[in-house]
């Protein structure tokens, strides 16, 4: 714990659509195999870091490291071979697919037989490359426990376990570092459980480092080693879940009072 | 695997057990339905059979393989919730450009007076890759300037059949080696046709590259996550919708034995009626080759069957415009049917 490794540093990141400035001049790091949250009102500007970091979105200023590599302008799919997985708030899933198939896309660009051999299924190897990852697909299967569900149409199921094959797309990534957006909104308290569960074993067994956007306080500081609070884009605290938990501005911004401290410090 | 704790969510496993008609089911009985009500109508109105002549059977075969390259080419797009509106100037272009290279000597105003006599590879691969040009520039477009498919296209199909009828001032290409022509004689489409067919068929279940597809058409954002360079592989999609143009443009030509500047006059829309009727999904996502062949059979049935019944030309356009909203809007019912589900 004496000099822990930096997998991501964020500096002096920020983001504005037109004159609404999503993100103001946001620094953090994020260090190997750390569960990290990210929490903060509505409107604070969470997702909108999440998206500068997966690609989807272009900051105006700063930079983005991962791994040592500078991340701006590099394309989401590049950031992905990278070792970068992400799940959405609003669920992004193939809906048409069964579930077995959207978690093989996930792992399809990893697959090393085209358009030119794949049509020579049999001979050219792509059945057996694609049997090594069904196996490795099983296993994410296995951990998510959603093998019941393996062959029905992703978009038929009930969201908290279309919330879980998400997560197993992203996982299937194989990423060192994966975003999760609200990866308990709308479950009920056994799926937050099991939830919270996945992702400790996803940060523990499986040597992921997790940077999580979430609302359930309870389980944000239950589970996160460090945790930073963005109010109006900015970033108020970072910290320790007790010392956040302390925090004076942390407070006032949930309640919504006027902050006097924050306001002195950043005029 | 631990099912102790999750004992057995009563919502789900109820969707396996449920028997699902194969997509293509309902669409072979309507080709089957329409084939037979044919049958019946020929006896009743001209007291002869429809099926049972092979010449027609052959007809139909033929005339549907230009249309259905066409169709597999524009299914994968819109797959991809893309469209393609190109695919018949690009078919005109491609078979101007194929016909330019294969005239015989034998002809005095020759368009290139030095590439006649060519052995007909060099028509062939010209008019392919031109389509695949065609394609790229569709794909280029829609990829790096984001602007709508059906725009992107709809440009394309204006441009394309203007520069097949520049390329010769609207004058055909005629006097094509015998090379050449033997390409589109006989069964060699209809060959051709089916060969391509089963190849995408296992190219969209099977392959990376069809994975990708329906991913992308399902939801392009997770498919941007999920490591996917979607900008480059929509390029790649239309530019093999632009090969299989100008395939079926080098075979037009060959057929005809010669180029002209209005060949594949709106094909492009019975391209996408025939993908449509055969279950793909405009929403994208949603679509299987079977499906489209069936869907270009379909058609081929039907103007057949009209022709031989005598009906007005004008009055099969009708109907076919008809049959081709009724697809769409039971599209639409089976959307909501799977939403509700």
């Amino acid at each position: 714990m004496s000099s822990p490794e930096k997998l991501l540093s964020i500096s002096k990141v920020s983001l504005a659509f037109g004159g609404v400035k999503a993100l103001t001049d946001v620094n953090f790091h994020v260090n190997k195999g750390e569960i990290f949250s990210i929490i903060g009102p509505n409107g604070a500007g969470k997702t909108s870091m999440l998206n500068c970091i997966s690609g989807r979105y272009q900051p105006n200023q700063g930079s983005i490291t991962f791994k040592g590599k500078e991340m701006l302008g590099m394309k989401p799919n590049e950031r992905s071979d990278l070792g970068l997985g992400r799940t959405f708030q609003n669920l992004a899933l193939f809906g048409h697919m069964s579930v077995l198939d959207n978690i093989m896309v996930g792992r399809h660009h990893l697959l090393k037989n085209n358009f030119a051999t794949g049509p020579l299924y049999w001979f050219s190897g792509a059945q057996k490359e694609e049997l090594e990852h069904r196996r490795a697909v099983e296993d994410i299967i296995d951990f998510l426990e959603i093998s019941h569900i393996r062959k029905s149409q992703a978009g038929t199921l009930s969201y908290g376990l279309r919330k879980r094959v998400e997560l197993a797309r992203a996982v299937a990534l194989k990423p060192d570092l994966i975003l999760l957006d609200e990866p308990m909104a709308g479950m009920n308290q056994e799926e937050k459980e099991d939830m919270a569960r996945y992702i400790l074993d996803l940060n523990e067994e499986w040597g992921m480092t997790v940077i999580m956007i979430e609302h359930d306080m309870g389980v944000v500081m239950g589970i996160s080693n460090r945790v930073m609070v963005l109010d109006f884009g900015r970033k108020i605290a970072e910290g320790l879940p007790d010392e956040i938990m302390a925090n004076e501005h942390v407070k006032k911004a949930y309640l919504g009072e006027e902050d006097e401290l924050l306001m002195e410090e950043t005029a | 695997m631990n099912t102790t704790t999750h004992p057995a969510p009563a919502s789900v496993p109820e969707e396996r057990k449920r028997f699902k008609m194969p997509q293509e089911g309902s669409i072979l009985l309507v080709l089957v339905g329409i084939a037979v009500l044919f049958e019946i109508l020929g006896w009743a109105v001209r007291g002869d059979t429809f099926l049972f002549n092979a010449q027609r059977l052959l007809i139909i075969v033929l005339q549907m393989s230009i249309i259905g390259l066409l169709a597999i080419g524009v299914t994968q797009v819109i797959i991809t919730t893309g469209i393609d509106l190109s695919s018949g100037s690009v078919l005109a272009l491609s078979a101007m450009i194929a016909a330019s290279f294969a005239q015989t000597s034998d002809y005095a105003r020759a368009v290139f007076p030095m590439f006649t006599d060519m052995p007909a590879v060099v028509p062939i691969l010209l008019g392919v890759l031109a389509g695949g040009l065609a394609g790229l520039v569709n794909g280029a477009l829609i990829a790096r300037t984001m602007i709508p498919p059906f725009i992107a296209t709809l440009g394309m199909m204006v441009t394309a059949r203007g520069l097949a009828r520049w390329y010769t001032d609207g004058q055909p290409v005629s006097l094509l080696s015998d090379e050449f022509t033997w390409f589109g004689s006989g069964y060699i489409p209809v060959v051709v046709f089916i060969v391509v067919a089963a190849i995408f068929h296992i190219a969209l279940k099977y392959t990376r590259y069809g994975k990708f597809t329906y991913a992308i058409g399902a939801n392009m954002n997770a498919a941007r996550v999920s490591g996917i360079n979607v900008n480059r592989h929509l390029v790649i999609v239309y530019s093999i919708a632009g090969l299989l143009s100008g395939l079926a443009g080098v075979l037009t030509a060959a057929r005809a034995a010669s180029g002209q500047a209005g060949m594949g006059m709106a094909y492009e829309l019975d391209a996408i009626a025939a993908a449509v009727i055969g279950g793909t999904s405009l929403a994208g996502g949603v679509g299987r080759i079977t499906g489209t062949v069936i869907g270009v059979i379909i058609l081929g049935v039907m103007t057949s069957g009209f022709t031989f019944l005598g009906i007005d030309a004008y009055v099969q356009d009708v109907v076919k415009g008809a049959i081709i909203v009724a697809a769409v809007v039971a599209d639409q019912y089976r959307q909501k049917k799977r939403k509700t589900a």
